[in-house]
């Protein structure tokens, strides 16, 4: 070994080191889930250190499997996240695009609002939101728990950010060749967004999926109750004493379509936020 | 009109840029459960191919499904422990029958198509009981029940958003604390003619503001301790010494010095400070609240509770919450809790089936008294209140609280959580409880002397309960007891003006 080889290890080993504790400090509480969840009930109250739980048994997931419920909590999770994912980017793209690349009076100033929008709180919009889906008679609806999720200023700032990074020679010869501006959307500004919209698809179906504040407003029936609110109901109807066995099962089950889209989406999605921040 | 924009300054797509789009994307993701668990996941598969990633997350998800799915199967050791701690709720037999005038006229009856309810998660067994009794004797009405909320503050939140929405609630489970605000979001009368002659009308004043029943209670609660009577004998604490204050301040001293491993006495302070302060401070004669509605946090019996508060908190810290309190103490790793007696029968099932931990012999009392004082628990919980303004949605509102306090009903919540009986009908069904757990049913001859729990008057009232709470908690973590009361005082005064 070369002595600049020797002079580079300590630093590669504490960049390793420092990864390591980061690994650990990010998955132990998912470990942690994991063991309660297929260990004796209470058994996250011994307080050990050891990741190994006593003994093992699935009849935690079997509790949440027969809740009321949950599994319906989970089909309905899915599928609004799916409904929300699809609206935002049939709503971003075509936003995303005029704010990069269309010029019309005011269009800079319009922007900044879409902008402004990110300031405000989701609590303080929730009443008002609730209003107008009670008025349009989608209150307690699946409709409702998708409707004010429906367009993202946060997407339509990623997607503009990435889209102007396109070269315009490209869009040129698109318009050259007599695309119009629906068709260069679909044919060429698309295609060539794909890392980017699989970033705001993959974080607006965890946003979705997570979401708590609006279906707790919105679902008040049981039938239409989301993963989150689901949870939260096994825990309450706990009677003051909960079995973090079955809540963690809960919690392990809700976290797997969030696993799997993340799993799938993970290459695109880090390209897509690299790629995203350019020219702001 | 719109036209494509000139070429301009731009970067090449994928060229490195700012960090502000992926920041403000990175924020929504902190707050998915199980988000620790993805960065790991993913990096495990990160530059495998697309067929890789595929395969990992089908099993993944067939794993998911089968666990799901499947569920129960191994008959190791553990799985019998497993099994829900809730106590089984049983279903209620519903009736308005018994009293007079509680029905709806035919015409109200014919005329209104929905009732809806908003409570708390606990009570959905009831609700729907008595539900399907209004809509059994009123064929086409709908009972619509919004029992997702985990809180009294969310009951308090979703109503209002409701009444903006101009979908009102008719009938909702205010919490005491926040009678003064259903009053606002027009909350009806009752008429005393709606109870029963079984309703213990002894409770009544604690639904009431301004003198006028605007709640019906439902769901009422005292503090009290339990304590771990065999950690008790092996410090050798008589346990009568846990009357007082005195006593338990002496017993949890003796037991930090025999258990260094075990908490003496834990009294969870989110909520609860309050309450543990004011019942207290009772116990002496005065509480937080002076007879014209006024805070009196400055009191020398608010001070002497204070101080009592102090000296818990100098034999260890004290949990915030109530149940992370109540769990570690079923599991024999704390010798002494305060608590709700909501939360007692729960609590003890667990305890004396060893769903958590090794049987232990256990006990529950009152919350001690102040030296010289008497027990005046100040009760919490909740009342039914009727905010229907139509005639008839009123009239029907009126016959399903009438329901929902059916004495059945009430036998059956109190089968698993554990709230003092409202109506005597329902104590006596509940019996066998008491038998079961004779500490449970002592504590019900506590009624006679149960103080009404605060109101605070005022813009910001409703906040007042939690300041006195946090104020509380930096007096267990050693503040100045009479500072802190002092700067509290003025605190609450400017919330309730």
């Amino acid at each position: 070994m070369s002595a600049r080889s020797l002079g580079r290890a300590p630093g590669v080993g504490g960049r390793w080191l420092l990864l390591a504790v980061g690994v650990v400090v990010a998955l132990l509480p998912f470990l942690w889930m994991l063991r309660t969840a297929l260990g004796p009930a209470q058994s996250i109250l011994g307080l050990s250190a050891n990741p190994l739980p006593s003994s093992v048994s699935f009849h935690a997931f079997s509790v949440v499997n027969s809740a009321g419920g949950f599994t319906r909590a989970m089909i309905t999770g899915i599928v609004v996240s799916l409904v929300i994912v699809a609206l935002q980017l049939l709503t971003s793209i075509p936003a995303a695009y005029a704010f990069s690349w269309l010029t019309f009076r005011g269009r800079d100033a319009l922007f900044g609002v879409v902008l402004a929008t990110l300031l405000i709180p989701p609590q303080v919009v929730a009443v008002p939101n609730y209003v107008t889906v009670s008025a349009l008679g989608f209150a307690n609806t699946r409709v409702g728990l998708a409707l004010p999720f429906a367009a993202s200023a946060v997407a339509i700032f990623l997607l503009r950010q990435y889209m102007r990074t396109i070269p315009p020679a490209v869009l040129e010869a698109a318009r050259l060749d007599g695309l119009g501006t629906w068709r260069t959307i679909r044919k060429v500004v698309v295609p060539l967004t794909m890392p980017a919209i699989a970033t705001v698809a993959t974080f607006s179906f965890l946003m979705s999926f997570n979401e708590y504040l609006w279906p707790l407003l919105e679902a008040r029936s049981p039938d239409i109750a989301t993963p989150p609110l689901a949870l939260a109901r096994l825990n309450n109807a706990s009677g003051g004493v909960p079995d973090f066995a079955v809540l963690s099962a809960a919690a392990l089950i809700i976290s797997l379509p969030t696993l799997i889209v993340f799993a799938l989406a993970q290459r695109r999605l880090v390209a897509g936020i690299s790629g995203s921040g350019v020219d702001a | 009109m719109t036209r494509h924009r000139s070429p301009s300054r731009r970067r090449a797509p994928g060229a490195p840029g700012t960090l502000g789009a992926p920041a403000t994307l990175g924020a929504p993701g902190t707050g998915t459960p199980g988000a620790p668990g993805t960065p790991g996941a993913s990096g495990a598969l990160a530059g495998r191919g697309p067929r890789t990633v595929l395969t990992a997350t089908a099993l993944a998800a067939t794993m998911a499904t089968v666990i799901a799915g499947c569920g129960g199967g191994s008959g190791t050791p553990g799985a019998a422990n497993t099994a829900s701690l809730r106590p089984t709720a049983r279903t209620a037999t519903v009736s308005v029958d018994d009293v007079n005038g509680a029905t709806a006229s035919p015409a109200c009856a014919a005329k209104v198509k929905t009732l809806r309810m908003t409570g708390v998660t606990a009570l959905n067994d009831v609700a729907k009981s008595a539900a399907a009794f209004m809509e059994k004797a009123h064929p086409g009405l709908k009972v619509e029940i919004s029992a997702t909320a985990g809180s009294y503050g969310q009951v308090k939140q979703q109503v209002a958003a409701d009444n903006a929405a101009g979908r009102p609630t008719d009938v909702a489970v205010a919490g005491f604390d926040d009678l003064r605000t259903f009053v606002t979001l027009g909350a009806q009368e009752i008429p005393a003619r709606l109870l029963r002659a079984s309703y213990d009308q002894r409770y009544l004043p604690m639904g009431q503001v301004d003198g006028k029943q605007y709640a019906i209670p439902q769901q009422v609660s005292i503090p009290v301790i339990a304590y771990n009577a065999d950690l008790l004998t092996q410090a050798g604490v008589d346990p009568a010494s846990l009357s007082t204050t005195a006593g338990l301040i002496a017993a949890g001293q003796k037991l930090k010095t025999k258990f260094p491993s075990i908490k003496p006495i834990d009294f969870p302070t989110s909520g609860f400070g309050q309450w543990f302060l004011n019942t207290f401070a009772h116990s002496a004669g005065g509480g937080i609240q002076g007879a014209g509605g006024a805070p009196t946090l400055t009191t020398a019996q608010v001070q002497s509770a204070a101080q009592v508060l102090a000296a818990v908190g100098k034999l260890g810290p004290q949990t915030a919450d109530s149940v992370q309190a109540l769990l570690p103490f079923a599991a024999g790793k704390t010798a002494i809790i305060g608590a709700s007696i909501a939360s007692v029968a729960g609590g003890l099932a667990a305890i004396a089936n060893g769903s958590i931990a090794k049987p232990f012999a256990v006990h529950v009392l009152p919350l001690p008294t102040l030296p010289g004082g008497t027990q005046r628990p100040v009760a919490g919980g909740n009342g039914l209140v009727v905010l229907s303004k139509d005639e008839c949605q009123k009239e029907m509102a009126d016959e399903f609280v009438v329901a929902l306090l059916s004495p059945d009903a009430i036998a059956a919540a109190g089968l698993s959580v554990s709230f003092l009986p409202v109506d005597t009908a329902a104590a006596a069904k509940l019996a066998p409880l008491y038998a079961k757990y004779p500490d449970l049913g002592a504590l019900n001859k506590l009624v006679p002397s149960l103080v009404g729990p605060p109101s605070w008057p005022g813009a910001r009232g409703a906040d007042v309960p939690d300041t006195i709470s946090e104020a509380v908690v930096r007096i267990e973590k050693g503040q100045d007891v009479t500072k802190t009361l002092t700067a509290t005082q003025k605190t609450v005064e400017s919330y309730t003006k």
